[in-house]
C-alpha cells in the first residue's frame, strides 16, 4: 500500500494494521521524522517512510494494491 | 497539492497500481470546521479558500472516471472527525499551520480564552475507486 501525505503518521498505524506492507510518504521531513519516531514497534517491519512528494516519487509500475490520499489531494 | 497539478499526480500514481487496484481519497468537505468546548460551538474556522481547491481536486478524480481510468466510486461516505486539544491555545496554534484555512482573529481570541480542552469538529469524505483493467 502507498499512503500519500502521511504527515505525522496519525492514520498510518490504522492502515498498516490491515496491510501487508505500507510505504508512507510526505514532503515534510519533520513530519516524516515524527511519524518514524512514533511508529509502534509491532508495525516497524511493515511500514517504510520516505520524504517525497507524490509528483516525484518513483515507484515500480503495478507494484501497489492501494493508494491512499490522506487529506493530500 | 495545487489543484492544477492534481491530474498529473494522479496519472503518475496510477502507474504504480496493479490492474484492479484501489484509489482511496480522504478529504475535508463542507460544512467548515468548528471549535467546540463540551459540545458548544466556540467559533468557526474560515475555510472559504480551502474548499474550492478541495472541490477542484475531487473533480480531477471524477475526470479520471470519465476517462475510464477509474471506475465510479465503489464507496462514498461522509463522517465527522473530532480533533482533540488540551487547550484552546493548542487548537489555535495547530490551525495556524493548516494550508488555506484560517481561524478569524475574533474566533482565535475566544478559543484562546477557553479553559480546558477543546475539540475541532470537521466533516470528512472518503471515496474509494477501483482502477479499470484496460486503458
Amino acid at each position: 500500500m502507498l499512503e500519500i501525505g502521511c504527515g505525522n503518521g496519525r492514520l498510518t498505524w490504522g492502515i498498516a494494521a490491515t496491510a501487508e506492507s505500507v510505504l508512507a510518504i510526505d514532503p515534510d521531513p519533520e513530519l516524516v521524522e515524527l511519524a518514524r519516531a512514533s511508529c509502534p514497534a509491532e508495525l516497524r517491519e511493515k511500514v517504510r517512510f520516505a520524504v517525497a512528494s507524490a509528483a516525484e516519487i518513483e515507484i515500480e509500475p503495478q507494484s501497489v494494491d492501494l493508494v491512499f490520499f490522506s487529506w493530500s489531494l | 497539492m495545487e489543484p492544477e497539478g492534481v491530474v498529473d499526480v494522479l496519472r503518475h500514481v496510477l502507474r504504480a497500481l496493479v490492474p484492479g487496484g484501489w484509489v482511496v481519497d480522504l478529504a475535508s468537505v463542507p460544512p467548515g470546521a468548528t471549535v467546540e468546548r463540551e459540545s458548544v460551538v466556540v467559533g468557526a474556522i474560515d475555510e472559504s479558500a480551502f474548499f474550492p481547491r478541495a472541490a477542484a481536486c475531487a473533480a480531477a478524480l471524477d475526470g479520471l472516471v470519465l476517462e475510464g481510468l477509474l471506475l465510479p466510486p465503489e464507496h462514498e461516505e461522509d463522517f465527522p472527525v473530532l480533533i482533540h486539544y488540551s487547550s484552546g491555545s493548542a487548537a489555535v496554534a495547530d490551525v495556524a499551520g493548516w494550508s488555506h484555512s484560517r481561524m478569524p482573529d475574533e474566533v482565535a481570541a475566544r478559543v484562546r480564552a477557553v479553559e480546558g480542552s477543546v475539540v475541532i469538529r470537521e466533516t470528512n469524505r472518503v471515496r474509494a475507486f477501483l482502477t479499470a483493467y484496460s486503458k
